[in-house]
């Protein structure tokens, strides 16, 4: 049975040789038919011609016995000479039969050959009695009419027997003729049969490739289909949706505008409540983008993950009132499998009018996402469109990251420190190692800037390492020595990476740095990863002796501090904070309350961004230990460092003191240190979104 | 019965009968159906258009190669003036066959008047003996050929 199945299934392969096969059968079969049929033929004519010879004996002897008797009788018509050639053609005949061929004949039919033996040997004899006729004379006849009366009786049956052979020799030729003919038909038909069968075949083949030409066809059509169809949701994909936007780039004049859409804490809800859950909601979404332009000509699209899309077919009027309608509808709570469930979505649009010139329907993309990351800046839960301006921006970020890129592969990105002084002795306690970078395009770019495109060019660990290393290399081993801490920003998702402690537990290898004399500053990463390689970067950092800075306090008694065991050795006191120290009492209890809080947590505090003199001594005043800022130093290249290290920092705090405050209003044990207020304050107004995601 | 002792007896039965064959004698006759041109082949005309020699198999005997001679008979029909499409072949004992034309013109066939240098007689199937050059070609040793070939050759009649 499978073998059955499997010949049937080995068909279509060898169809065509069994054909081939049946015609190189049927060539030698009907040769040989026709070449049988060609030697009956033959052996009839052979056959039928001795027999006929072999029935004529009769009439020879016959003419010769009445011819030599009519001669001998006186009939005067007879001459001596014809009677000599009928005697001559009696013996020819004799002569014949007796040959190889014609005995064998002979043998086969049972004739009386023995009679020709006989005959052929009394010849000689015949011919001496026929020498003896002498015309008129009928006694001259005796010897002959003996030998005519000795043999005649057997010479007629021998040529009456020969003629009955030959006429069933006839009969049966009849027969063979016939069957000859049912040969030749059948041959005929065998051909005709297999040309006919080849003709099916052909025929068969064309159908059968027609056949599977269509199913393949299906099969394409429907894969397509698939193709171009989001598994989850139903709606189109991303595939889809740029398919259609290179359609729509054929139509002259198109009316229609791009709307992107991003989900807001939509990895909250996959985390606490599943995957189920995500996918629900991912659900519920796409049936609220289709459901809110039911009544308009628009597609819908799932780029995978939170991302939609919707292109919309009309003015920028339209998508801007879709966008609101359809962020509005995302953002009411949803019942969704008994939970309730509340996301809110961000989103950017741009219409076929944004466009410049030459410019093809996929910069709407590139537009549409940069008015939904202006959107997501602006607050999350509101639409933004696409304002030219924003290319600048995105031209800008475009270009450093190309240019970061290669700098940091190069090792071209250059360190610098930040000094962080005791504010009651100016004494160098620690540096903060920074990165300074300029771009031949856009000059000077801002340490934050350049940690910005680092992370988001997946840079971060190059560059963390980078300047880490240099900065060892270019203090050396014996300045290393008279800075008693080294602080180095990284976002904190760094530690998600599974080689970013190995990489880091090296260099303090190679550089024989001591345990405690490096601390990592964890920056909030926009989607953190708490995951095993996370807690297990922190275990392995710890054991090699690096402690941990973090400027947000939710982040420093954050419980899941505990599950990792990240203990904070520095509390730093944001910038903000520390502007608003002289102006406002209430900042000063939020101060020294941190400054109680990290005493309790056994962490440094250090107060960040100490710009004004104002500031430094109020800050003394609240007896904070350690600050950083312009009102106590600049920022220091390698020698510069090692210089100011030779010649103390209290010159500079003389300068300070110099300029701004009296030295006995500065409380010594107030401690400053200057960060970055926020990132967006260092970056260019354009870049606003940029450094909000941080 | 060996060769020499009927040879001996063809000579008796000659001597008997008287009737030594002169040169002039006709051999065998060709001729139109009405007989308006007849030609009476003699051993002298044969020597005049000339002889061919071929060594093949002859029909009546024991499947020996025999050397035979004789004169193209397409070089008598010439000689005689006749070009039929077929002639009729009618022997001493009145055994007739049709043969065509083409058989002369493209196969060769002579009128054997020797074999194994020896003249033919009546008794061993002459004076005249149709013989195709079987042996050179070898679609001629064929049954169909073999009836043509007509020996004791009394007459070919153009149809």
């Amino acid at each position: 049975m499978t073998a059955l199945r499997t010949l049937l299934g080995k068909l279509p392969l060898v169809r065509f040789p069994i054909i081939l096969a049946l015609f190189v059968i049927m060539l030698p079969v009907s040769y040989l038919g026709l070449a049988g049929i060609a030697d009956g033929i033959n052996n009839r004519l052979y056959f039928s011609a001795r027999l006929e010879e072999a029935s004529r004996l009769e009439l020879e002897a016959t003419t010769f016995f009445s011819k030599a008797e009519a001669f001998a009788e006186g009939d005067a018509r007879r001459t001596q000479k014809e009677v000599g050639l009928a005697l001559d053609l009696f013996w020819s005949r004799v002569d014949v039969l007796s040959t190889k061929s014609y005995r064998r004949i002979q043998e086969d039919e049972a004739l009386d050959e023995a009679l020709i033996t006989e005959l052929l040997s009394a010849m000689p004899a015949l011919e001496q009695a026929a020498a003896t006729l002498r015309q008129g004379k009928p006694e001259s006849y005796r010897d002959v009419g003996a030998f005519a009366r000795r043999y005649r009786e057997r010479i007629i049956a021998f040529s009456d027997d020969a003629n009955k052979a030959r006429r069933k020799r006839m009969n049966k030729a009849v027969e063979t003729h016939l069957k000859s003919v049912t040969t030749l038909k059948r041959i005929q038909i065998a051909y005709v049969v297999l040309g006919v069968g080849a003709v099916i075949y052909v025929l068969t083949e064309l159908y059968l490739t027609r056949r599977l030409n269509q199913r393949l066809g299906r099969s394409i059509a429907e894969n397509r289909q698939l193709l171009f169809t989001d598994h989850l949701t139903g709606i189109g994909n991303r595939a889809c949706f740029e398919n259609l936007l290179k359609e729509l780039d054929a139509v002259p004049q198109a009316d229609f505008s791009v709307i992107y859409f991003d989900l807001d804490g939509f990895k909250q809800v996959n985390d606490t409540l599943g995957h189920a859950m995500g996918d629900t909601l991912l659900k519920h979404v796409a049936s609220i983008l289709v459901a809110t332009h039911k009544d308009q000509a628009a597609a819908s699209f799932r780029f995978g993950g939170d991302e939609f899309a919707v292109l919309l077919v009309g003015g920028p009027e339209e998508a801007s009132s879709y966008a609101e309608r359809a962020v509005n509808r995302i953002a009411r709570p949803a019942v969704l499998a008994k939970n309730i469930v509340q996301v809110s979505a961000s989103a950017g649009f741009s219409h076929m009018r944004d466009l410049s010139a030459g410019e093809a329907t996929d910069a709407l993309m590139r537009n549409a996402d940069l008015a939904l990351y202006a959107a997501k800046s602006a607050g999350r839960n509101c639409v933004r469109p696409f304002a030219p301006p924003m290319l600048v921006g995105h031209e800008r970020k475009v270009r450093l990251e190309k240019a970061l890129s290669e700098a940091v592969r190069r090792g071209a990105v250059d360190v610098v420190f930040r000094p962080i002084l005791d504010l009651r002795t100016f004494a160098l306690r620690a540096v903060e190692v920074r990165p300074a970078w300029t771009d031949k395009t856009y000059g000077v770019i801002a340490p934050a800037e350049i940690r910005a495109i680092a992370e988001d060019g997946n840079l971060a660990l190059e560059l963390s390492a980078g300047i880490l290393g240099k900065a060892f290399r270019a203090l050396g081993p014996r300045v290393l020595q008279r800075i008693p801490t080294l602080y180095l920003d990284i976002p904190e998702n760094l530690l998600s990476q599974p080689t970013f402690a190995g990489h880091l537990c090296r260099l303090l290898d190679e550089f024989s740095i001591e345990r405690g004399r490096l601390q990592l500053e964890l920056r909030r990463a926009a989607k953190p990863d708490y995951g095993e390689t996370y807690l297990a970067s922190i275990r392995r950092l710890r054991d090699a002796g690096v402690a941990f800075a973090t400027k947000d306090i939710g982040r420093a008694i954050d419980r899941r501090n505990r599950l990792a065991n990240l203990d904070f050795g520095t509390l730093k006191l944001d910038r903000a904070l520390v502007e608003e120290v002289s102006r406002s009492e209430r900042s000063r209890g939020v101060v020294a309350g941190l400054a109680v809080l990290a005493r309790q947590m056994s962490a440094a505090i250090v107060a960040q961004g100490i710009d004004s003199t104002d500031d430094l001594k109020r800050l003394r005043q609240m007896n904070i230990a350690l600050g950083e800022g312009r009102a106590l130093s600049p920022v220091l290249s390698p020698p510069e460092l090692v210089k100011r290290l030779d010649e103390g920092f209290g010159a500079f705090d003389a300068v300070t003191r110099e300029k701004g405050a009296a030295p006995g209003d500065v409380a010594p044990d107030v401690i400053v240190k200057r960060e970055n207020r926020t990132v967006a304050d260092v970056l260019p107004d354009k870049f606003a979104g940029f450094g909000a995601a941080l | 019965m060996s060769i020499l002792s009927k040879i001996a007896a063809g000579l008796a039965i000659t001597v008997a009968l008287g009737a030594v064959p002169a040169l002039a004698d006709p051999l065998f006759t060709i001729r139109t159906a009405d007989s308006a041109r007849t030609l009476d082949v003699t051993a002298d005309m044969m020597a005049r258009v000339g002889s061919v020699t071929y060594r093949t198999i002859l029909p009546g005997t024991d499947g020996a190669v025999h050397e035979v001679k004789g004169p193209l008979i397409q070089k008598l029909l010439d000689e005689a003036g006749i070009d039929a499409a077929n002639y009729m072949a009618v022997a001493l004992d009145n055994y007739e066959i049709e043969v065509p034309a083409e058989d002369f013109k493209a196969h060769g066939a002579i009128a054997a008047v020797e074999v194994d240098g020896k003249a033919l007689t009546v008794r061993d199937k002459g004076p005249a003996w149709i013989v195709y050059p079987a042996t050179d070609n070898p679609a001629l040793a064929d049954p169909l050929y073999e009836s043509r070939s007509v020996w004791q050759l009394k007459e070919l009649v153009a149809q």
